[in-house]
């Protein structure tokens, strides 16, 4: 046990056995927050996107952020009621990847796969920059540092995602449920104190003066057309995450379609509300927020001044709704708003891995992305997420504003995506099972007519979104997402290409090797040479010989005659080297025996000197390595390492033993597990 | 007559090719051929013929490296094995009842006499006449 090991420990846990993978059934009321963490958080900084860039047009822009709320609203509504068809029809937990595969082909299950990975990705960024800007209001310490901060907070989220989540169902429910409560709390308090008790709440920001771009400032014609169309693009981050229950169903108790739509339409619910209270009352309230990044809009404060730094909506209403009644509300409601957005990321580090290991399943990413680390989480996925995002986080320094433009546009392409796959789905089973009872026909047509509209909602909206961001970022996510898609393309062609070499074929790939012909590399006579000519006698080949080169003549003379004195009973051959080399004329030889014959099966002996240490290595051993490598290259060639164990090997052997942190684990090892939701996808029909 | 550049002749009745020919020839070939090249020009030099050129059942006078030598231990049969390559091609050469011959080892100059043979497609010499040459 040494340092970094008792380290792992510590941090990552003890290593778990395949067996423990069961899967732990959610009831409703847990698997709410489990999966809406994400969906629920983009409250808290949609409407900050909606009056940022509403601040373009000044002060009287503000004045649609609830018409803008609305719009949102709505889209999410269809959008939920959309994927509630989804998970009666996919209850296996595929999500849209699956519905796209299973129904567009493998090219636009890859689309969708490529535009969910990159959202994955900016879910986390996005939610831990937006955390981050949350603690603000608490500590102001933070500011400056945001980018650092959200890196840390990152290696946090990974840290725990490698222990492994699993057991964290409750760990989760009371954030969010705190969360909902302090939001709910905190609309109603607001506007009860305004209408009811009449007292005129105004935010910190309420009445200062705002400095739009002179272009949107008439509030007319095709600037403004377009402004709007950027905010509500912005107020569309509330939609993400509402994908994360359908690709959860497996994890639902029974009746899984049925509880998942349930919690599908709460989460609706909840979310629309929750998003429209913010929204209300940050126009009752006066908040007034303005474009810190791109600096298209600015605030005077009371000095005179522009204000340089501003705190997040719910941090102005919190202050301004509890600071002065209820100051532990403030509180609240600030760490459950920073808590919500860290479960929000990490959602995504939920996501992300189980996509990424069903896409390298199916043979699309690197296999390794299939295999369970320790803790049985993708722990190759988890830290491919987490070193994206933290370089995202410091690339924007956890700049929302600049990350929101990037993010959506990934989430849109697959509900666009998926619901055009539902909608096939749907018209194929309406032509295949004609004779289905006509409730059910009738049942069919509804489900089609929903995704339909959802179809022709999302697709609007993913139109409104490229046109509307395509220049303020939205390409970098398009050229990323790409980028994946031809990767994962080159991948897919990469490992059929190979499987198709590998199968077997001809005759000539069974037939047996007529005869053997051993061959012991000999550089010196001693205790590792004598064992491989043992080894080597003792596979009763057809012909044995040993080789040595002769580099030195004197050596050569050495090793000759002890092997008369020895009495070693296998011919040796001395291969003449006029250039000093031992790989060349070993290699030649090796071929020649080859060409002799090439039915034969050679088989070239190397003593190894197994030892202790890396540096050890460094001086041993460097000749074998280069002839395997060669002789790698040469079919019929089989290569035998004879290795002797100095005695400095046995710190290597308690080295492994101890840890071994190279283990390779194998991804196809069956286990009654479905991961984190999703089992093996059984093909419809 | 086209001269090919590598073709093995025998003896000076091959035209020379001519010197652009050389110098292409050289620049691109490989070191092997290169030094394949010097073995067969100095057993010519020397009056030898060459390898590729040797009849089967034939008496001949050939000039090369060793490449191969192979010791048998005891208890075997008690032969010393060579493998002779003057650049065209090689030849075993074997003595019966040898164990060791002194100064004969691996990269040896050797010119040898004796009746060429063909053993398993292989082309042998039992118990050659041998001179060893200096390196």
């Amino acid at each position: 046990m040494n340092v970094t090991q008792g380290l792992k420990r510590l941090l990552i846990g003890r290593k778990l056995e395949s067996s423990k993978l069961g899967q732990t059934l959610l009831p409703k009321r847990i698997a709410l927050p489990v999966f809406a963490s994400d969906a629920l958080s983009s409250v808290a900084y949609a409407p900050d996107e909606i009056l940022v860039t509403l601040s373009l047009a000044g002060a009287a822009g503000y004045a649609f952020s609830w018409k803008i709320g609305i719009a949102v609203a709505c889209v999410m509504l269809v959008v939920v009621m959309s994927y509630r068809q989804t998970v009666h029809a996919y209850p296996s937990g595929g999500g849209d990847y699956e519905v796209a595969t299973a129904n567009l082909g493998p090219n636009a299950g890859l689309v969708v796969a490529s535009a969910l990975l990159v959202d994955y990705l900016l879910t986390v960024a996005v939610s831990v920059s937006s955390g981050i800007q949350n603690a603000e209001a608490m500590i102001p310490a933070l500011n400056g540092h945001e980018g650092l901060a959200a890196a840390g907070v990152i290696v946090v989220l990974t840290g725990l995602n490698l222990r492994g989540t699993r057991e964290s169902g409750t760990f989760f429910a009371i954030p969010v449920y705190a969360f909902m409560v302090s939001v709910g709390a905190m609309v109603i308090w607001g506007l009860v104190r305004i209408f009811v008790l009449g007292e005129p709440l105004r935010a910190p920001t309420a009445g200062l003066v705002v400095q739009g771009e002179p272009k949107y400032s008439s509030l007319m014609g095709l600037a403004m057309v377009a402004l709007l169309a950027r905010t509500f693009s912005s107020g569309c981050a509330a939609l993400t995450g509402v994908e994360a229950i359908s690709n959860g169903v497996p994890s639902f108790r029974e009746p899984k379609s049925r509880n998942a739509a349930a919690t599908l339409a709460l989460l609706g619910g909840i979310a629309v509300s929750m998003l429209m209270g913010i929204i209300v009352l940050s126009r009752v309230t006066g908040v007034q927020m303005f474009d810190s990044m791109g600096g298209g809009s600015r605030i005077i404060g009371p000095n005179g001044h522009p204000l340089t730094s501003q705190t997040t909506v719910v941090g102005q209403l919190a202050r301004t709704v509890f600071f002065d009644t209820f100051r532990p509300g403030f509180y609240i409601m600030i760490i459950c708003t920073m808590v919500i957005l860290f479960l929000a990321a990490n959602t995504a580090f939920n996501g992300f891995p189980v996509l990424g290991s069903i896409l390298a399943k199916d043979g699309f990413l690197p296999r390794q992305l299939h295999t369970r680390g320790d803790r049985l989480a993708y722990s190759n996925g988890i830290i491919t997420l987490a070193v994206g995002a933290a370089v995202l986080v410091l690339v924007f320094n956890a700049s929302v504003t600049a990350l929101i433009q990037l993010y959506v546009v990934g989430v849109f392409i697959s509900f666009t995506v998926s619901q055009t796959g539902m909608l096939r789905h749907w018209t194929r089973r309406l032509r295949v099972d004609v004779r289905a009872p006509r409730e059910q026909r009738r049942s069919w047509q509804r489900s089609r007519v929903i995704n339909g509209i959802g179809l022709v909602m999302t697709g609007v909206v993913l139109i409104i979104i490229l046109i509307s961001k395509f220049v303020h970022g939205a390409y970098l996510a398009l050229l990323a997402m790409a980028a994946i898609f031809a990767l994962m393309k080159a991948i897919h062609r990469h490992y059929h290409k190979v499987h198709a070499e590998l199968e077997l074929s001809d005759a000539s790939d069974r037939a047996l090797p007529s005869r053997v012909h051993a061959v012991v590399m000999v550089a010196d006579l001693n205790k590792p040479t004598m064992r491989a000519l043992q080894f080597a006698k003792a596979t009763v080949p057809t012909f044995l010989e040993a080789v040595t080169v002769d580099v030195d003549p004197d050596d050569t003379e050495k090793v000759l005659s002890t092997w008369q004195e020895e009495e070693v009973d296998v011919p040796i051959k001395v291969i003449a080297s006029p250039y000093r080399e031992i790989t060349n004329p070993f290699i030649e030889h090796i071929r020649r025996i080859r060409s002799e014959n090439p039915r034969d099966m050679v088989e070239v002996f190397i003593p190894e000197y197994v030892v202790g240490h890396w540096w050890e290595q460094l001086l041993h051993n460097q000749t074998g390595v280069v002839i395997r490598a060669r002789l790698h290259l040469m079919p019929g060639v089989l290569i035998s390492t004879v290795p002797y164990q100095l005695s400095s090997s046995r710190y290597a052997e308690r080295r492994w033993r101890r840890n071994d942190p190279r283990s390779w684990r194998d991804s196809r090892r069956p286990c009654g597990c479905g991961g984190q939701g999703w089992p093996g996808r059984p093909r419809e029909e | 007559m086209a001269a090919s550049g590598k073709a093995p002749g025998t003896g000076g009745s091959r035209p020379r090719p001519g010197v652009l020919r050389r110098v292409l020839y050289r620049f691109a070939a490989s070191n092997d051929d290169l030094a394949d090249d010097e073995l067969r020009k100095e057993a010519l030099d020397a009056g030898a013929s060459t390898i590729a050129d040797a009849q089967s059942r034939t008496r001949v006078h050939i000039q090369g490296r060793i490449e191969v030598l192979t010791l048998n231990p005891k208890g075997t049969n008690r032969w010393l094995e060579a493998e002779l390559n003057d650049g065209t091609g090689s030849v075993h050469l074997v003595w019966m009842g040898r164990r060791r011959i002194p100064g004969l080892r691996a990269g040896r100059r050797l010119a040898v006499d004796g009746l060429i043979a063909v053993n398993d497609g292989q082309r042998v010499i039992y118990n050659p006449k041998y001179q060893l040459l200096s390196d």
